[in-house]
């Protein structure tokens, strides 16, 4: 059944499309987003060509520099990171950066991987959530397309995220092996660190991730629920 | 019958309008129910029915609520 169908179906003859106001605040917060994302994706390169101080993604005039665990990596001295710690207090940092001051294309790509990923992430997810508004608008709330389009977007947060925060992870401990002398003696040391790096990124983002799928996936039946009490509502004379 | 499945109720709306000799517009303005709604009862398309639509159908026909529905057993058929 297509929108335009299921939108008659739906709505009773002569109802107005549903208010806008029922979008709000997500309507107007995602579609701010998306302009900003969007002006940032077609300003960055041009900055990056233009500007000698600039670099982002990996490209631009200057070094490239890329946030790595410490998984697999030597620290020097203790880890203690603060200076001047009080007596009974310890600090140690968690993560640490690295650069290449004169970076190869290889490396740039590197720490691109580490970046780029979860920008492009966002977007998508912004896109399907102002999808969702437009669908909302247009049909109104209880319809099988909210619901399906609920379920894909909490789908397609979970696998993007478990993808990209596992991806840039091991595109880190990548980065780290091209910086540090003897990260990894062999090469399936090396692809451990990275496999690694990439499990304990998945697990990082696993709790509040698992929050919002359920939530958006119990979200969905709700919405189907309510479309089919409105359909019998819609059969009642 | 499981709900939400078809039913097998007839309403005979469009008979007692032939026998009064009225139409589904008068009818309509007399009883407040949209056309619309009327022909989706008259077709045996709604799933439901107000007694308040029902009260203001047998009072404009001035029948009972067993004059204007039957139910069909539809293994019979």
């Amino acid at each position: 059944m297509s929108d335009e169908q299921e939108a008659a179906r739906w709505l009773p003859a002569g109802d107005d499309p549903p208010e806008r106001g029922l979008t709000e605040p997500l309507g107007n917060v995602v579609w701010a987003f998306l302009c900003f994302v969007v002006a940032g994706l077609v300003a960055a390169p041009i900055i990056a060509l233009t500007d000698r101080q600039f670099t982002i993604y990996g490209f631009g005039h200057r070094g490239v520099c890329a946030d790595v665990a410490q998984n697999g990596l030597d620290i020097r001295s203790s880890g203690s990171t603060v200076a001047n710690v009080r007596a009974g207090a310890s600090s140690f940092a968690d993560s640490l950066q690295l650069c290449a001051n004169h970076p190869t294309l290889g490396q740039r790509f590197l720490v691109t991987l580490t970046q780029l990923p979860t920008l492009i992430l966002y977007l998508a997810v912004l896109v399907l959530l102002w999808l969702l508004v437009l669908t909302v608008r247009r049909h109104g709330p209880f319809t099988m397309s909210v619901s399906r389009r609920l379920r894909f977007l909490a789908w397609f947060i979970l696998g993007g995220t478990l993808a990209v925060s596992g991806g840039e992870s091991a595109a880190r401990a990548a980065f780290a092996g091209t910086e540090v002398a003897g990260f990894g003696a062999s090469f399936t040391d090396s692809a451990n660190t990275v496999l690694s790096n990439a499990f304990n990124g998945v697990l990082a983002n696993l709790f509040p991730l698992l929050l919002v799928v359920c939530g958006l996936l119990t979200l969905a039946r709700v919405v189907r629920r309510g479309t089919q009490m409105r359909d019998d509502l819609a059969g009642t004379v | 019958m499981e709900n939400g499945a078809e039913h097998q109720i007839e309403v005979h709306l469009d008979k007692l309008l032939a026998d009064r000799g009225m139409t589904l517009t008068q009818l309509s303005e007399e009883v407040g129910v949209t056309i619309v709604n009327l022909s989706i009862l008259k077709n045996g398309r709604a799933k439901a029915i107000r007694f308040s639509t029902l009260t203001a159908l047998c009072e404009a026909l001035d029948c009972q609520p067993g004059d204007l529905m039957s139910w069909r057993d539809g293994e019979r058929d």
